[in-house]
């Protein structure tokens, strides 16, 4: 009896600072935010004005908030499925016996410690029309299809230019998730697929693949999570525009709470955000985690 | 064979090298950019510069409040990860150890806090810090950068925990030691791998971290270098050559203990996402 007590106390004790700055800077406004949503607050006015489920109804029946919608979703599968495809292809390549192994696999990671605002305000210089990198060089090689473009002014793909910048950005920190996987893998594996005669690319699919599973649910949960909160590249490149075509619902969100001070609303629109990730996550994680048991 | 295997190495490499070139021709030109006067640029804004010039980085210095916003980072990091360090590391022991439903629930009220978007409680903590006075306060602003990484700092000690075989903790209570001695004197120097981990993977998420500075901070004097860029560009006359001298100055520390310590950096990534 003592012994259950004095448990109770001692992670009582260890327990209390961390759980108390959570939940007090992060569960305590999580709820507060859920609250805001029902109502209309302007952020300023001291009375607030309880609308129900106005704020919700409202985004499934405003065009442009399931546009926003829509472009997070493209977005995220656009960079989600590039980024994990360009990091497994290293993965596979750097997964061998080549001098520099080390170096390759730091200098594709570099990138995922910059700031997000270098790292935009890089690829602004990169992707600028008439000064910019890409305009230069392509001028220099007489690429004139290639220097026309405008990567952040063109609507049609405004949106691929900014995911371009976040599978530069994170491909190398997916990568060195792989590769780790990869080691994971022992020999025998190999060895007995080349008593079976297989070459690189059947290894890869029947063999290295499906043993890469935990590795690549893990992989695809934290780019899919990432992708859909992304809003720093966004707002720093384009701020939603040409017009709104880059206006996700992170875009979305921010422009109605501190734009046009519509704080209920960009509360209701942020849950709505949260039940997706939500939704997304339990859900990757159900069916894939059906593929971890198989291997 | 042995010319086969050659063809597809060589391909390999060249493939390799030529990522390499994307990836570090741009932060490079970065470098050389921040160097060079505004009329050498406009000459020539991709190659070498014809001399180096230092003047964008007084630019930086002054104009885009970088002699406030480089301590301001400093100050936030140290403040940021002492906390972490000493709350997390504690916290993740009766998780680790204790079995009990209590810590288990904390354990996933943790898990549920990683995947929270920042937009979803900036509104509300803004309402909070203004009520508290704490708004444009780097300790307020390092308050809720804790309980954003607070998740993260936890599951990684946790982990660690786990592996110390508790032989040692059951030496130490025979010898008659309290919980809190084993703790300190036993149990967080052994875990200074875990300690390593946490410090890479959370500093470098507290230096980066923009969204919620840009909300809670306006007084350029208590920005931090995020912001301070951020502003820099938007309210200041900037040239592709001072705002590259900026860039650099915020991003020079971070690529400098990245040269040093890349392996630490790219082991504490994969600590965080791969269990074992």
């Amino acid at each position: 009896m003592h012994k259950k007590y004095r448990k109770y106390m001692v992670s009582s004790m260890f327990l209390l600072p961390a759980v108390f700055i959570f939940t007090a800077f992060l569960i305590f406004p999580l709820i507060n935010a859920f609250i805001y949503s029902f109502t209309d607050w302007d952020g300023i006015r001291k009375n607030i004005t309880f609308v129900g489920f106005k704020n919700y109804l409202e985004f499934f029946t405003e065009k442009d908030a399931i546009a926003a919608l829509g472009r997070t979703l493209l977005l995220t599968a656009y960079v989600v499925v590039i980024q994990n495809f360009i990091a497994l292809f290293f993965a596979e390549l750097l997964d061998r016996n080549i001098k520099g192994k080390n170096f390759f696999q730091s200098v594709f990671y570099l990138p995922a410690v910059l700031s997000t605002v270098v790292v935009a305000y890089l690829w602004n210089f990169i992707y600028e029309p008439s000064d910019g990198v890409i305009y230069n060089i392509a001028n220099a090689l007489n690429l004139d299809f290639i220097a026309s473009v405008r990567w952040l002014a063109d609507p049609k793909i405004a949106l691929f230019s900014v995911g371009n910048v976040m599978v530069w950005q994170f491909f190398g920190y997916s990568m060195v998730i792989y590769i780790a996987g990869m080691q994971t893998i022992s020999e025998s594996y190999y060895e007995a697929s080349a008593i079976d005669g297989a070459n690189p690319w059947q290894v890869f699919r029947y063999v290295k693949f499906p043993l890469l599973a935990p590795v690549f649910t893990i992989n695809l949960i934290i780019s899919l999570i990432g992708a859909l909160k992304q809003f720093e590249h966004l707002f720093l490149m384009t701020q939603g525009g040409p017009g709104r075509t880059t206006e996700t619902m992170t875009i979305l969100i921010f422009n109605q709470a501190f734009g046009i001070n519509r704080m209920g609303y960009g509360t209701a629109l942020s849950m709505i955000l949260l039940a997706i990730i939500l939704l997304f996550s339990l859900l990757q994680l159900k069916v894939l985690q059906g593929r971890e048991v198989d291997a | 064979m042995k010319k086969k295997v050659n063809i597809g190495t060589a391909i390999i490499y060249i493939i390799l090298l030529f990522t390499v070139i994307c990836v570090v021709y741009p932060i490079f030109l970065l470098l050389i950019n921040s160097t060079k006067n505004i009329s050498d640029f406009y000459m020539n804004p991709i190659g070498l510069p014809r001399k180096i010039n230092l003047g964008n980085y007084v630019d930086a210095f002054i104009k885009a409040n970088m002699k406030y916003a480089l301590p301001n980072n400093l100050y936030l990091m140290i403040v940021c990860e002492t906390i972490l360090i000493l709350f997390g590391s504690l916290a993740a022991y009766p998780i680790a150890r204790i079995k009990l439903k209590m810590n288990q629930i904390a354990l996933r009220l943790f898990l549920l806090g990683m995947i929270i978007p920042a937009q979803v409680i900036i509104i509300p903590v803004f309402i909070m810090l203004r009520n508290m006075h704490l708004l444009n306060s780097l300790m307020g602003l390092s308050f809720i950068l804790v309980a954003m990484l607070m998740p993260l700092t936890v599951f990684i000690y946790s982990g660690f925990y786990k592996t110390i075989p508790y032989e040692i903790e059951e030496a130490a209570i025979i010898d008659g030691c309290g919980i809190l001695r084993i703790f300190f004197s036993i149990i967080f120097p052994l875990s200074k791998t875990a300690t390593a981990s946490v410090l890479i993977l959370t500093s470098l998420n507290v230096w980066r971290e923009f969204f919620f500075p840009l909300i809670l901070i306006s007084k350029p004097k208590a920005m931090t270098l995020s912001v301070a860029l951020f502003s820099f560009e938007n309210f200041e006359v900037v040239q592709w050559t001072n705002l590259s001298a900026a860039m650099v100055i915020m991003a020079a520390p971070i690529l400098i203990l990245f040269l040093f310590g890349q392996k630490y950096f790219v082991k504490g990534a994969v600590s965080g996402a791969v269990k074992g």
